[in-house]
């Protein structure tokens, strides 16, 4: 009898000219159509007169999502999900709006679940590969973004996805070697015979080989240097002594390069903006700010208004000192420290300030001691600089809080952080000048 | 609009372009990127004739590596000005068409004879020059110096009367050891950043008569501080009656020479405050000039460095103390992404206060290639509004603010007589340019005639007869005051280090 009366009720209001069938029909054309606003609106006059129904509130998600407002449809998920688990679709939407907010660690299980559910959702299987990757979880998303690549080989995103990932993944495991170990010395030799730097990378290759006079992969690099300066003779001896990499070493080796390779496939399948992405990030590596801006803006011809390629080309232009252009996107982007630095960089110390108050990383900080030292506020200037103090690689941060302490009448403190400057900046002047006085000698 | 146009000629300060003497500065760029390339371009503005009209000198590159001036073209030239902006080169009869890659110039009467003598320093050896006083000059000996003088200064530093000279030393290169620096993998070769090679000391000669110089580096305390010098200027910072040396140094802390007044001198730069911009980290710093920019009777210090280091303005706070004023002077963000190699405090408005004059360009003639920066600039005009703070002026010149170049040498004098300063620039490869003061105003002016480095104070104003001034120049002319609207005052004094003041009647 309860039956009858709920389809009887059901019946009426279906037939009712904003009732059910014909709102849901309503949300199914304003999604066709691209208005997604227009549908959620919509989605949510049906949840009104059905608010049990998970499937409803799925789509009301669906329609959020489409509309980028991604924290909306999360909710409206999650209340899908309750009233039934079982909505598959559902899971995966949310685990997709968890990637897309930056929630990796949330996104993950969701993803997990829907690729169980859908083995071949290139959609999933990217977002999973970049959750992965999101959290340091180099290994699996390694795996994913090979997936990815077999299954869709023209995907730039995922070529681009699996050189970092590799990248990364190399790196953090050059980071677990005894930094003065014989592997980590060769592979930082490795690094600078890459870049051109012959003396630099002899200079590693020495302190290898006088830990480990064994190891074999120092003796190959060093003949490999040999060969590139000219002194094929002495290679010749040193390739003598060398041997195939091993264990940690050579599997740092081999995914550094995969992702060359990778790199290289991205870049064999012509423009796109994954790909001056990868250029604009590899020409900042090497300081090459100029060439970064101009991949940038490449990258945003073809995706106008990214927020990640115009944060990257903000950072770029405050790094190559444009600064009239660099303050507007950094102002976009809220990136307060940047800002703060640009300001202060650009001589105006003074707008600076509101800005670096909002952050307190130890840039932020010191641009911070910075400005309030322009504008001959010393006493503010102080303690900023002595939180950035452990950052000093040049003897700049310890200098200005001299000044700072000498203005505000703290005389034999400020002499000794002027003490500690210079001990500082001596120290730098060495490290450069043996630097540049190494020769290049015979095994 | 109308009121605009108005305030602006009222108010500007303004130059336009006068016809060029023909000198065109010739540094033999290569793929080699040899350094002295990029670093030519000082001058020399003196009146070699006595005849009340400033003349021009141009020292000159040579061919490279060879440092051979294998033609007229690489000739030092001095062209006699015989006025209205009309110049005569004169360099063949004079004898100053000089050898070797010269840098700058050092102009003071060293043997007191009443004729205006030159120091050029050169690769591979500097040139003294004696002013026969019939518009010839000599050779003079004189002890080594080296291994790259790129500028020098003269200042009496004991006080004897006679005229010594501060060699200023930039570092240990030579063509052989000319390293490879820049982007290999892009091919791209620049010159190479000063930490790449060794510093040098200064060197000190004393003048001993007679046309006799004495290599003093040793006992005076110099050889104790080696650097990487650009220029050189003088003044009594602190006030003790002796003439102290500010040496500019390229990629390392600069360096005050305070002279203790018995032939020796302590170098002083971070105890005075001087030694680095605020920020803390060295700079390229490239000119300077020593003068009292805010009128209180204390000598400045303003230096010009490269795109990112900005100018440091130094306001000398008394006591042996400086503040660096470039923010608080707000040339900050004039200068910021400028790169400049001459500078001039000059009151070229004749308002009172001394305005900023750099000549600009970067160092690195690929710096576009990596960077926001570029090479060839315009010169800057910084206005001094109101003896504390500064403006930008050079948009009320539009030939001079549209004219980029790899601009050097810079040096400020009134070379038609009119009262007004007008400019001589040097740049790389291109036609020495002077810029006639055109300022429209009814400001008045005078100028003094003073010993080399003396300091004239005319009511609450001072000046100082800087024999080294900017980037490897040399002005040995008549301090200039303006005086606004006000009427010159009748009398000013004259002050050398150890001599009592003098009082002269002011010019009217």
């Amino acid at each position: 009898m309860f039956l009858v009366l709920l389809l009887l009720s059901l019946f009426r209001l279906a037939a009712q000219p904003d009732g059910p069938a014909v709102l849901s029909q309503q949300a199914r054309q304003a999604m066709s159509a691209g208005h997604f606003d227009e549908a959620a609106q919509i989605y949510r006059k049906l949840i009104v007169q059905l608010p049990n129904v998970g499937g409803l509130r799925m789509n009301l998600g669906l329609a959020l999502f489409q509309a980028g407002k991604h924290r909306a449809a999360a909710a409206e998920l999650e209340t899908a999900l309750k009233l039934d688990p079982t909505l598959a679709p559902a899971t995966m939407m949310l685990g997709l709006c968890h990637a897309k907010l930056g929630e990796p660690l949330a996104a993950l299980p969701l993803l997990e679940k829907a690729r169980k559910a859908d083995p071949s959702n290139a959609t999933v299987l990217l977002e999973l590969a970049d959750a992965n990757y999101a959290i340091g979880r180099f290994g699996p998303a390694i795996e994913l973004f090979r997936e990815l690549t077999s299954l869709q080989p023209a995907n730039s995103t995922a070529w681009r996805g699996l050189g970092l990932s590799l990248t990364d993944h190399s790196q953090s495991l050059f980071a677990r070697l005894p930094a003065e170990s014989a592997e980590a010395l060769t592979l930082l030799a490795r690094a600078r015979l890459a870049a051109d730097e012959p003396k630099a990378a002899f200079t590693f290759l020495r302190q290898a080989l006088t830990k480990n006079p064994h190891f074999g992969p120092a003796h190959a690099s060093l003949a490999e240097l040999y060969t590139k300066t000219d002194h094929s003779d002495w290679a010749a001896a040193e390739t003598a002594k060398a041997a195939p990499a091993s264990g940690v070493f050579a599997e740092i080796e081999n995914a550094s390069k995969e992702a060359l390779q990778a790199f290289a496939r991205l870049s064999a399948l012509g423009p796109s903006a994954e790909l001056h992405e990868t250029e604009a990030e590899a020409a900042r590596a090497r300081g090459n700010h100029a060439g970064a801006i101009a991949a940038w803006r490449k990258a945003l011809a073809l995706k106008p208004g990214n927020p990640n390629l115009e944060r990257g080309l903000a950072r770029s232009l405050l790094q190559s000192r444009n600064y009239d252009e660099a303050i507007p996107l950094l102002t976009k982007y809220q990136l307060y420290s940047e800002l703060g630095e640009a300001l202060v960089e650009s001589g105006k110390p003074a707008e600076a300030v509101p800005h670096l108050l909002k952050t307190r990383t130890p840039a932020a900080q010191a641009a911070l001691g910075r400005a309030y030292l322009a504008i001959d506020q010393p006493a503010k200037a102080i303690a900023p600089l002595r939180a950035a103090l452990a950052t000093d690689t040049d003897g700049g941060l310890h200098f200005q809080l001299a000044r700072a302490l000498q203005r505000t009448g703290a005389v034999a403190q400020a002499r000794e952080m002027d003490r500690i400057s210079q001990q500082i900046r001596q120290k730098k002047a060495e490290r450069q000048e043996a630097a540049g006085a190494v020769v290049i000698t015979p095994p | 609009m109308r009121l605009l146009l108005f305030s602006a000629a009222a108010f500007g300060i303004t130059f336009v372009p006068a016809p060029n003497p023909g000198f065109v500065l010739e540094h033999s760029p290569s793929p080699e990127k040899y350094l002295p390339s990029t670093m030519a371009g000082g001058l020399a503005v003196f009146d070699f004739n006595n005849d009340g009209r400033p003349d021009l000198f141009f020292p000159n590159g040579a061919e490279l590596p060879s440092f051979r001036k294998t033609g007229p073209k690489y000739w030092n030239r001095l062209y006699r000005n015989d006025g209205d902006f009309h110049f005569t080169d004169v360099t063949e009869k004079a004898g100053l068409a000089g050898d070797g890659f010269a840098f700058g110039a050092a102009a003071a009467d060293f043997d007191n004879d009443g004729f205006i003598d030159l120091f050029v320093p050169a690769l591979p050896a500097s040139k003294l020059y004696r002013n026969k006083g019939d518009g010839t000059f000599v050779e003079v000996p004189i002890p080594a110096t080296g291994p790259w003088t790129i500028a020098a200064g003269w200042f009496d530093y004991d006080r004897d009367g006679l005229q010594d000279l501060f060699i200023v030393n930039y570092l240990n290169w030579s063509p052989a050891n000319n390293h490879w620096c820049g982007d290999r993998p892009k091919n791209l070769r620049v010159y190479c950043h000063p930490r790449h090679f060794q510093a040098t000391t200064n060197q000190l000669l004393h003048n001993k008569g007679n046309g006799k110089f004495e290599d003093v580096t040793q006992s005076s305390g110099l050889a104790k501080y080696p650097g990487k010098g650009m220029s050189v200027a003088f003044a009594d910072y602190d006030a003790d009656g002796f003439l102290d040396a500010f040496v500019t140094n390229d990629g390392m802390p600069n360096f005050l020479f305070r002279n203790k007044g018995n032939g020796t001198f302590e170098e002083n730069a971070f105890a005075a405050g001087v030694a680095l911009p605020d920020r803390g980290v060295t700079i390229s710093n490239m000119g300077v000039d020593f003068r009292d920019y805010d009128n209180d009777g204390r000598p400045d210090i303003v230096v010009t460095a490269l795109a990112g280091e900005s100018f440091p303005l130094f306001r000398n706070l008394g006591k042996g103390q400086f503040q660096e004023a470039t923010t608080t002077a707000r040339l900050a963000p004039l200068v910021v992404r400028k790169s400049g190699w001459g500078v001039v405090f000059a009151d070229f408005d004749n308002d009172g206060r001394k305005d900023i004059f750099t000549a600009n360009s970067h160092v690195n003639d690929l710096v576009s290639a990596t960077t926001s920066d570029a090479y060839q600039l315009p010169n800057s005009i910084f206005q001094n509004r109101d003896g504390k703070t500064f403006a930008g002026a050079t948009s009320d010149s539009p030939e001079l603010a549209a004219e980029s170049a790899a601009h050097r040498g810079a040096l400020a004098a009134d070379l038609d007589g009119d009262g007004r300063l007008d400019l001589i620039v040097t740049a790389l490869g291109a036609p020495a340019r002077i810029w006639r003061n055109t300022t429209a105003n009814t400001n008045k002016s005078t100028q003094i005639p003073a010993p080399p480095n003396a300091t004239v104070t005319i009511g609450s104003q001072t000046n100082t007869a800087n024999t080294a001034v900017g980037y490897s120049s040399s002005y040995a002319g008549p301090v200039h005051f303006g005086f606004g609207a006000a009427p010159l005052p009748p009398e000013a004094i004259i002050t050398v280090p150890g001599a009592a003041p003098k009082t002269v009647a002011v010019r009217k």
